[in-house]
């Protein structure tokens, strides 16, 4: 049986170590593209994205390392809160960074969406869902008159994840588009794709804990795709971090 | 010669670019090809000559990543500026930029000009090639009939091989940025890979930026 010996003791260790190799080695990128850059506007690009790498090279080991049995205890669900938070900023820290460079690379500067007075809105927008929501989860666990799960945690968490994902695609797509630049417009795409598997991975693993599938037949089943999902995720933010400039490998 | 601003790269030059030339900065975004523009009309300013800065942004933004690589920001150029220079710069209407220019140029004839510029690769996205490569061959031919030096940059990721292939041939001088990639490392590299009246050092350089200083340093694999 995959589940009764070797699959937990050894293939879930040797899975969240390819995960945690994989992002590291993006991460490494990331910084070694940012160390050739001398402006300003693309390093904090460079290092926006490495931080994701870096993001998901910790996040891999956390969720090795923690018992399966320990997620509904406040501490972890408070951690899980703030782990989905970190993403979201630093996807929102890259968006920021990303658009300014495509203003740079647009023939006309055009100020996509008026971003240079919107952003506050923006980033506000998201900012105060998630505060809440940071304040009302443990709020909710300590006096149990709500549960995390109750429909206004749910809409608080969600809130910030639909506004990223509307207006900041909506954002990069024009800047992308707008830029004329090759090189940005495939850093975007990328990146993108990395975010759609991450999402669709997120859905996966929802799926997997609500039917309880942390051991029994859907662990072998469920565990190989996350990982493959990891690692397709972690490709695609490797071709991302190497599109931010063209580089050469003979002189 | 006109002093590039960068000593090491004047050493690199003989004693910076030739007199009534256009040079041009290739290279990806973001290596540093802006720096060069800033210290050649940061040069131009200290030493009193005329200088001229064409940007499609406007010349607080310019100011602003001027500060950003740690220069002096007390003297300014003259700025032809898609809005906030003293002259508009349209890069739709190239007849009425071309007719301005020469105006100003005219104005201050009797000085050194230092041109920089960012707007190439804009021009080059917005038209065909074979327009920009007439343009700027007319425009270059008029404006040496002054002590002009331009200097203009070219952003690599934007263009085709063949759209950079045929820059390189306009301009009298061309320097070359490079990010190669070596092993698990990446270097920013440059060479000069045409000047004109110059032997040209052969070979790649790395160099580094910081607080208003460059340090250039042969590179060897």
């Amino acid at each position: 049986m995959p589940n009764s010996g070797l699959f937990p003791t050894v293939l879930i260790p040797a899975g969240f170590l390819l995960l945690f190799a994989a992002y590291g080695f993006v991460g490494y990128w990331g910084l070694a593209m940012r160390r050739g850059f001398a402006m300003g506007a693309y390093r904090a690009q460079a290092a926006g994205v490495s931080s994701i790498a870096w993001y998901f090279m910790v996040i891999g080991i956390a969720t090795g390392a923690l018992p399966v049995d320990a997620q509904s205890s406040p501490g972890p669900i408070l951690v899980n809160a703030l782990v989905d938070v970190g993403f979201l900023a630093l996807l929102v820290y890259w968006v920021h960074t990303t658009i300014s460079v495509s203003r740079r690379s647009d023939p006309f500067e055009r100020d996509t969406l008026r971003y240079s007075s919107t952003k506050y809105v923006w980033i506000l927008a998201i900012a105060i869902p998630i505060a809440i929501s940071l304040v009302y989860n443990p709020i909710g666990l300590v006096f149990t008159t709500a549960t995390p799960l109750s429909p206004l945690y749910f809409a608080l968490a969600l809130a910030p994840w639909v506004i990223f994902c509307s207006f900041g695609a909506i954002l990069l797509f024009l800047g992308a588009s707008g830029s004329k630049d090759r090189t940005l417009q495939s850093h975007v795409k990328w990146l993108a794709l990395f975010v759609t598997v991450y999402l669709m991975i997120f859905v996966v693993g929802g799926w997997w804990s609500s039917s309880g599938g942390n051991a029994g037949p859907y662990i072998a089943v469920i565990f190989p795709l996350f990982v493959g999902g990891q690692t397709l995720a972690a490709y695609s933010l490797y071709r991302s971090v190497k599109s931010l400039a063209p580089t050469t490998k003979a002189l | 010669m006109a002093s590039t601003g960068v000593g090491e790269l004047d050493k690199l030059l003989g004693e910076g670019y030739p007199d009534r030339s256009a040079i041009l900065v290739v290279g990806p975004a973001g290596i540093g090809k802006e720096a060069l523009r800033y210290w050649f009309i940061s040069s131009g300013l200290i030493q009193g000559d005329f200088c001229l800065y064409l940007t499609k942004s406007t010349p607080s933004e310019v100011l602003h990543d001027i500060k950003g690589f740690g220069m002096d920001t007390d003297r300014v150029p003259m700025w032809f500026a898609r809005e906030g220079g003293e002259v508009k710069l349209d890069l739709n209407d190239l007849a009425a930029f071309s007719f301005k220019l020469k105006e100003v140029l005219q104005q201050h004839a009797t000085k050194r000009i230092r041109i920089a510029t960012d707007i190439l690769s804009s021009l080059l996205v917005l038209n065909q090639m074979e327009t920009v490569y007439r343009f700027l061959s007319q425009l270059f031919a008029e404006i040496k009939q002054y002590d002009v030096v331009l200097v203009a940059t070219l952003e690599e990721g934007m263009h085709d091989q063949k759209v950079v292939s045929t820059m390189t041939e306009v301009f009298d001088g061309v320097i070359e940025f490079k990010l190669y990639e070596e092993g698990l490392r990446v270097t920013p590299l440059l060479r000069v890979k045409k000047m004109r009246g110059n032997i040209s050092q052969p070979g790649y350089f790395t160099f580094s930026m910081s607080r208003g200083t460059m340090v250039i340093s042969a590179y060897a694999k």
